[in-house]
């Protein structure tokens, strides 16, 4: 059913920080249509790996790629079909959403008349109409996201990297945006995707892959993680996977906080 | 609970000293130099003091506590990126009231290098100032100056805070800024004139500061020392109380403004910020085209890029106003048509800070940028032609000010040749440099140079041997056009002169575009990693 090349790959993928190794020969190979979940608690190495494969930070070991493109190797050819949702916000602030959109239309090669029209309809859809002539230093965490996933989906690249896209998101564009990526896959795009809302995770994830210390220590579906670690949700089996255990032991001094 | 802010301040300091291996040796050289310079500043104080009239020695006082007050409260906020142990606005969520906030932050504000400087004039003013009764006043009297000096700066840092919490009120200290670049020119400006035609003891009796510096704390405190030695006890008391008062006023007012600067909303703003057309109505459409619009929509829109862009303009106002009504020798000059040649070089030193740091501009969207299918020699283009554009309308300004002045019309045919040569050299150098050197450019503060980063040493030594790069390749057109100005075009036709210049020009450039943008491909990540702000 799938096609034999995997649409996102990486292969021995490490990188250190000084002494800590941030990355530990991460492979990674997600095939097209998939909508892979990268779970891992804080410091794991997701958004490091992200930024990895799509060759904003460059790996002491092992190498990445988008399709048949190596990122290292033909990173313009690998970018242009690829979208990137950045966990942090490092949109330009002083363009308004519209310009923004139009820019990054622009630099992936679409006609212009393509480009304005799809930016009416993004806008549109994500409630951001009002503030397209404001610029983005204007605008608030939510809606700073929502012009960036516009952004990230402009082009309609096959592959999506999303790292935290509800994140500061009201319920209403949160619902928006899910439903969007839903179809998005159903088109047979591919989505990495990054949160630490466990109930997303589950419900949009095809695959799942959970990094700890750098290291992706396990990749399965929904349905195999549950029934790998025995658990009742996604949220229990990955509290499982990364060892966490009641760090609240020892605390008691918490439960009399009146006093 | 003020101490901790105290000790906050220290452990920072210590930290960045321990971790930072170009702060530690960066600071000491800081703390070195201002040491040196307040040393023979109080040298310089103490031996002008003794040689002038006493009327004129406390006029002098008075001048400097005043100035020095002024200085100390607003260049350090102005010039750097505000110190986060000092930014009251991140203290906001702890349990200390106000006042003992302000007690720390006080205190935290002394532990400065730059403390030394105050510290200095105030032993020259204990030793200038001896007495039964005046030794006692002029301890008092240095107290309030020092409060004047601490409290007068932490007032201004809650101040700019407060405005730079909403993006136009970012916009607004660029303003700010620049409004105070020129109201300080235009006084040394008036002092130098005022100086250079009565000398400094007839310029400080001619313009008393003790005829309105007493309404402000440092004055009026400097004031009392020398109503004391001249006996007038209770013109001294009248004066030293105002000076408290007036000093306990300003404590009111900040502590008003903490008030506010922690409760109020960060301000957002949902007005359209642009009034220009879309990009999709515009001509041009392909990688390039975008970003050389994007860049000029930058240009307009960044409140330091602007800052960099009407610091031309300014120039120009300046340059200008000397010219045709300085006191200097400069005012020859515009008896010489041949100045207008000057023109496209001192343009150059307008647009240095953005072509030699194309990369760390980009800030946070640095990311956004490469993550983009856009290859680096599209990048450099776009970024270059943008460049080019605001250089050249610069040139074109100064070029038709210098002939106006000057009544060289006849040079401004040579115009478009040098321009682009020397633009061509300057983007040249300045694409190597942004690729090798990017540097890392604050969000908040004033500095175009990046000096006020970490990089500070970095900065300095890549933009000097950029400069120096620059001016180096410049020479081979420079020498030619001086000989056809020298010699006539008769030996010498300007039309080849011209030809081969911009050939020239366009051989460096592409030479350099070329290595650029292979060490670009080569060198994004580091690039990014460099540019980015925490």
């Amino acid at each position: 059913m799938h096609d034999e090349r995997p649409a996102v790959w990486a292969k021995g993928l490490t990188r250190r920080f000084g002494n800590k190794v941030a990355v530990n020969g991460v492979d990674l190979a997600v095939m097209p249509g998939e909508f892979y979940g990268l779970l891992g608690p804080n410091g794991a190495g997701k958004t490091t790996t992200i930024k990895m494969i799509v060759g904003l930070l460059r790996p002491d070991e092992g190498t990445a790629g988008v399709e048949e493109f190596n990122t290292w190797k033909s990173p313009t050819d690998a970018k242009r079909r690829i979208g990137v949702l950045p966990e942090e916000f490092n949109l330009y602030e002083r363009l308004t959403g519209a310009e923004l959109l139009d820019f990054t239309a622009a630099i992936h090669g679409l006609p212009k008349a393509q480009a304005g029209s799809r930016r009416e309809e993004l806008l549109a859809l994500l409630d951001l109409e009002d503030a397209s002539r404001t610029v983005i230093g204007d605008y608030s965490r939510g809606m700073r996201k929502k012009v960036a996933l516009a952004a990230a989906v402009i082009h309609a690249p096959p592959v999506l990297f999303l790292d935290e896209p509800f994140e500061g998101v009201d319920a209403i564009s949160a619902r928006l945006i899910r439903q969007l990526l839903q179809r998005y896959t159903e088109s047979g795009a591919t989505i990495i995707f990054s949160s630490h809302v466990m109930e997303l995770v589950e419900r949009l994830c095809t695959r799942i892959g959970i990094m700890v210390a750098g290291e992706l220590i396990i990749e399965a579906s929904p349905d195999q993680l549950l029934a790998h670690y025995g658990a009742k949700n996604v949220e229990d089996a990955f509290l499982t996977a990364v060892g966490a255990s009641d760090a609240t032991q020892g605390l008691e001094w918490l439960a009399n906080s009146s006093g | 609970m003020a101490r901790q802010l105290v000790w906050l301040k220290w452990r920072l300091l210590a930290n960045g000293l321990r971790t930072d291996r170009q702060r530690r040796w960066g600071l000491p050289v800081i703390a070195i130099g201002l040491t040196v310079i307040a040393a023979l500043g109080a040298q310089f104080y103490y031996d002008t003091s003794r040689s002038l009239d006493p009327k004129a020695a406390a006029e002098f006082g008075i001048w400097l506590s005043v100035i020095g007050w002024v200085g100390w409260a607003t260049l350090p906020v102005l010039i750097f990126p505000i110190d986060e142990t000092l930014d009251p606005a991140k203290f906001a969520t702890l349990p200390m009231t106000r006042w003992q906030m302000m007690i720390g932050l006080t205190g935290a504000a002394m532990l400065t290098p730059p403390i030394i400087v105050p510290v200095l004039v105030i032993l020259v003013n204990l030793a200038l100032w001896t007495g039964l009764i005046v030794t006692p006043i002029t301890v008092i009297s240095v107290v309030l100056i020092i409060g004047s000096y601490v409290i007068g700066g932490q007032a201004f840092t809650t101040a700019f805070s407060m405005l730079i919490k909403s993006r136009r009120g970012r916009d607004l200290t660029m303003l700010f800024v620049v409004g105070l670049g020129l109201v300080l020119y235009g006084g040394q400006a008036i002092v130098a004139n005022a100086i250079g035609s009565l000398g400094l003891e007839g310029a400080l009796l001619a313009h008393p500061a003790s005829s309105w510096a007493w309404l402000l704390p440092p004055g009026a405190a400097q004031a009392a020392i020398t109503t004391a030695a001249r006996g007038e006890t209770l013109l001294t008391a009248g004066l030293l109380a105002w000076s408290l008062l007036s000093l306990l006023a300003l404590t009111y007012v900040w502590n008003r403004m903490l008030n506010r600067l922690i409760t109020r909303p960060e301000a957002t703003s949902t007005k359209s910020a642009s009034r220009m057309k879309p990009f999709t109505e515009l001509a041009g459409w392909g990688p390039t085209a975008v970003v050389i619009r994007k860049e000029l929509r930058m240009y307009l829109r960044d409140p330091r890029m602007r800052m960099v862009w009407t610091g031309g303009v300014i120039f120009i106002g300046i340059l200008a106003a000397t010219l045709l009504l300085g006191q200097t020798q400069l005012e020859r000059l515009a008896a010489t048509p041949w100045l207008v040649l000057a023109a496209p070089s001192a343009v150059l030193f307008v647009g240095l800070p953005i072509a030699l740091n194309q990369f760390g501009w980009e800030r946070r969207a640095a990311s956004y940028l490469f993550a983009l299918p856009i290859t680096p020699r599209q990048i450099l283009v776009g970024k270059n032609a943008a460049t080019t554009i605001a250089l050249a309308i610069e040139t074109a300004i100064l070029t038709a000010t210098l002939a106006a002045i000057t009544g060289g019309w006849s040079r401004v045919v040579y115009m478009p040749a040098i321009l682009l040569t020397a633009v061509a050299c300057q983007l040249a150098v300045g694409n190597l440099a942004s690729v090798l050197t990017p540097l890392r450019l604050p969000d908040m503060g004033t500095d175009v140079f990046s000096q006020a980063s970490e990089h500070g040493c970095l900065a300095i030594a890549s933009q000097l041997i950029s400069f120096f790069l620059i001016g180096l390749l410049m020479v081979p057109a420079a020498v030619a056009f001086t000989l056809v100005e020298a010699f006539g075009a008769t030996r010498f036709s300007l039309w080849q002169v011209s030809g081969v210049s911009m050939i020239y020009g366009a051989i460096v450039y592409v030479m350099a575009l070329q290595l650029a943008s292979v060490l670009l491909k080569r060198r994004m990540p580091e690039v990014l990693d460099w540019v980015r702000i925490n």
